[in-house]
């Protein structure tokens, strides 16, 4: 019986004709993958030293004098560009993303890359753009809990004003025009409150595809930005977390049984095992990667990186991990490679970024040095990282 | 011999044995071409590390399947397969080889992706449920119930002609 099957599918298989590989077109791809993958490395031993070039001129630059307060200009101009769209990270004031570095004159709280530059809010909750080495005060945000969102793909930012009216206001910012932010609807009051698990707060989840979505007085909304069409996607949406993210129009939400995810809350599929209050939809909406910790009483325990397909099938990443190591899913570089800062062994001397092939679970350094091992970093993802 | 070179090799040995597999995977030509250049494209950045030619074979059908899984994965996001409740209940008239090969074809294509690959790598590629567990990069218990749940569904399509084409899961030959 068995012998059929086999011989249905060989007959099958040998009845389709295919066109000859382009063997120097592969070599070509693969060549170019290989250069970026090594440019990434050597781009964080490069970014770390011009971390400490920003952060000792400075100092040599003033005599000996204590470096000079950022400025209340409204326009600083950096000395440098950065290149948009690949691996980034930021520490103190600067931004690292390839093989430059710029020091964007004010402390990074959190951060958002789009297609156009970067924006980022200061320990002061004011909002900057940064467009080619141009930093501009743009807004203003909750200063104790910062929080920004962007499209992936596009050039919008999105945040919640709470200093400029009486009740917050949900706030967008189109990086590739000269426009101001923007008011961008919402109905809010004036004690709502900005910490995503507070009671009734104006919560900013996500931007996807140009529809908003946000929490407000109603609950989970969905707002066209272009149209201002508004949906409500959930009204019992209580809090900032009943949301974790919003990718290609598939939703991640959150209730006291775990992550489900799906276009209406009625429909998500629970993802098994997955319970978590953070994490990161890959931008088709396929699959959710998340961090759990694992808990070891005599040695300390580890946290590790985890990605779950929207099918409920575990993706298992190729992280070592060991004790009090950490490894925590910060984004998605393409739908199949998630983003993962890991601090690797308790020994290690820098932590890393990584990009980890959902394919395959290989795991790739992208940035080899970011920062000695559990220092302060700060990643593209809009969040203060706990 | 340079790494292009051994990988010219590898590709005009093996590419259109990949590219069949691909095929059974996916059911669509370009798909499975486009499926087997990318998993080559990886083979060739992972070549210095894999430096024996069955290991570069074993990693190129790995890229295949998981990333056949992952492309489906999301296809099946936006476009889940239509049931035919019906399609059982027809096939007796088929009796011809033609007409079985077409019946099996049309079964294999409304598999979940998973459930697919498996039966491909166990009955079409042969493979052993650990190559396969390797290949998917799950659990061999996972193998195990993917295909039997494959088969399960085939046998349902076929309806009275699965007595002839299929072996019964549970007789399966587990190595």
């Amino acid at each position: 019986m068995t012998e059929k099957l086999r011989d249905l599918l060989h007959d099958r298989a040998a009845g389709v004709d295919f066109a000859p590989d382009d063997l120097d077109a592969l070599v070509r791809a693969g060549d170019r993958r290989v250069r970026r993958r090594r440019g990434l490395a050597a781009g964080g031993a490069l970014a770390a030293l011009a971390v400490a070039a920003a952060l000792v001129v400075p100092a040599l630059s003033g005599g000996g004098d204590a470096a000079p307060e950022p400025t209340d200009n409204r326009t600083d101009t950096a000395t440098e560009t950065l290149p948009n769209g690949g691996v980034s990270w930021a520490t103190s004031s600067v931004i690292l993303a390839g093989d430059d570095a710029l020091d964007v004159g004010h402390e990074v709280s959190v951060y958002v890359a789009t297609t156009h530059g970067y924006v980022f809010a200061d320990p002061e909750g004011t909002v900057y753009s940064v467009v080619d080495g141009k930093v501009d005060a743009i807004g203003r945000t909750d200063e104790s809990e910062p929080h920004l969102v962007a499209d992936d793909g596009s050039s919008l930012v999105g945040w919640v004003d709470f200093s400029s009216g009486p009740a917050p206001a949900f706030m967008v910012f189109d990086q590739s025009t000269e426009a101001e932010p923007a008011f961008a609807g919402g109905e809010t009051t004036d004690d709502m409150s900005a910490a995503a698990a507070s009671a009734d707060p104006a919560y900013f989840y996500a931007i996807d595809d140009g529809t908003a979505y946000w929490r407000d007085a109603r609950g989970a909304v969905a707002v066209d930005l272009e149209t201002q069409d508004t949906e409500l996607v959930d009204p019992d949406a209580v809090d900032g977390l009943d949301i974790l993210d919003v990718q290609n129009g598939v939703i991640a939400f959150r209730d006291g049984k775990g992550v489900a995810v799906g276009t209406t809350r009625e429909t998500a599929v629970q993802l098994p095992g997955v319970v978590t209050d953070s994490g990161e939809l890959s931008p088709q909406g396929t699959a959710f990667a998340f961090y759990v910790d694992v808990p070891d009483p005599e040695n300390g325990g580890h946290t590790e990186a985890r990605v779950v397909g929207v099918d409920g099938s575990a993706v298992p990443l190729d992280i070592a991990s060991a004790t009090l190591s950490f490894a925590v899913p910060y984004g998605w570089l393409d739908d199949d490679t998630v983003a993962v800062l890991s601090s690797g062994p308790i020994e290690a001397r820098y932590q890393s970024l990584l990009g980890c092939d959902v394919a395959t679970g290989e795991c790739e350094m992208t940035v080899e040095n970011a920062g000695a091992a559990r220092a302060q970093i700060v990643l593209p993802n809009g969040r203060l990282l706990r | 011999m340079t790494r292009r070179d051994e990988f010219a090799g590898f590709v005009a040995a093996r590419s259109a044995a990949l590219h069949r597999a691909a095929y059974l995977m996916v059911g669509d030509t370009s798909l499975a071409q486009d499926l087997v250049q990318e998993a080559l494209v990886k083979t060739y950045t992972a070549w210095p590390r894999l430096r024996d030619p069955a290991n570069a074979e074993a990693y190129c059908r790995k890229a295949i399947t998981t990333t056949a899984i992952s492309w489906f994965r999301r296809k099946s996001w936006s476009e889940r397969p239509t049931e035919d409740p019906g399609a059982g209940d027809t096939v007796s008239g088929h009796a011809d080889q033609v007409a079985q090969s077409q019946w099996l074809w049309e079964g294999l294509m409304r598999l979940p992706v998973r459930q697919r690959a498996a039966i491909v790598l166990r009955y079409y590629e042969d493979l052993t449920e650990a190559q396969t567990a390797h290949a998917m990069g799950c659990a061999v218990g996972t193998v195990k119930s993917q295909v039997a749940a494959g088969l399960t569904k085939l046998r349902d399509h076929l309806g009275h002609a699965a007595d002839d084409l299929l072996p019964l899961a549970d007789t399966a030959v587990n190595r």
